[in-house]
């Protein structure tokens, strides 16, 4: 059971690091456009906008990092946890108010409104995060934090 | 070795640690990137106190800005999305979308220094045209007007685009 959780464990780890690894750099290719991606939710101002268009990328580009390399696994994982759940909160919002937007989560420069397949993604990847952090620390006592 | 209690300060303080990498190789990646956004939009530095800057921007509507565009040597400028100013425009507009002056590349797209200039966007949306004023005053333009009510309410009017 220890060996298929510690499977179970890295091979979520290491999708979600891989995703979050290419959303990052997808991100930073257009800060403008990202920015803007962010405004569309309305729910921060323009200036607000600015800052979380340029900390996200790199905070999940160093989040995937981690996730990846195992290095401060419980914190990155409860730092993708927290933000898989803002998205999430994020895309409810504006699917409740209907807001006509794309999603921007993974590529800024995605065309196409919030569907059902970007809505499903997120649930699944917000999922797998939770899953891990469980995963982890059931595992507390066999490995080092 | 283990912890017997969940080590929660240890996770809070990466947590932040990360989060404060983050910023600053964003701020970093940002400040070098061509297409970054400029500093003035990260701090909100709009300079509202028009005497500091020896500059001065007016809101007018549309009718003053057609009474002005007879009078003086006004160059108009769109700072909308490429596609909605290729659809059309106030005539004899320039084209310098919004996203040159959040990078700073708008420079090289603006009119003769010094002269009058009239800007508008979709809708007129003041604290960006402020924000593009503290930029133009930097640039030396010391008459700055806004269309109140941006290309909208220019459209209503019936006023000539092309």
């Amino acid at each position: 059971m220890q060996i298929k959780s510690g499977v179970l464990l890295l091979l979520s780890r290491i999708i979600l690091g891989i995703v979050f690894l290419i959303s990052g750099i997808l991100k930073l290719i257009d800060p403008v456009q990202f920015s803007e991606a962010i405004l569309n939710y309305q729910v921060v101002g323009r200036v607000l906008s600015g800052w979380i268009a340029v900390i996200i990328p790199t905070l999940e580009i160093v989040l995937g990092l981690g996730l990846v390399s195992g290095v401060w696994l419980p914190e990155a994982l409860i730092a993708t946890a927290g933000l898989y759940v803002i998205f999430d909160v994020m895309i409810a919002q504006a699917l409740l108010r209907g807001l006509d937007i794309s999603c921007g989560c993974f590529n800024p420069s995605e065309s196409g409104p919030i569907d059902f397949f970007k809505i499903m993604q997120n649930l699944i990847l917000t999922g797998l995060s939770f899953g891990s952090v469980f995963l982890l620390f059931r595992q507390t006592d066999k490995i080092k934090i | 070795m283990p912890y017997s209690s969940f080590p929660t300060k240890r996770i809070l303080t990466r947590i932040i640690l990360i989060l404060l990498i983050s910023m600053v190789f964003g701020l970093l990646y940002n400040q070098f990137h061509p297409n970054g956004l400029h500093w003035r939009y990260l701090f909100n530095f709009t300079a509202y106190n028009q005497d500091l800057v020896g500059s001065h921007y007016v809101v007018i509507s549309a009718d003053s800005a057609m009474v002005l565009m007879e009078v003086k040597n006004l160059n108009i400028i769109d700072t909308r999305l490429a596609e909605d100013y290729s659809l059309d425009h106030i005539i004899g507009s320039v084209h310098v979308p919004l996203q040159y002056f959040l990078t700073g590349q708008f420079v090289k797209k603006l009119p003769e220094q010094g002269s009058s200039v009239l800007l508008y966007d979709e809708n007129g949306d003041l604290d960006m045209l402020k924000f593009t004023f503290s930029l133009l005053s930097e640039q030396g333009y010391k008459e700055v007007y806004f269309l109140y009510g941006g290309y909208f309410s220019w459209l209503a009017k019936g006023f000539p685009i092309e």
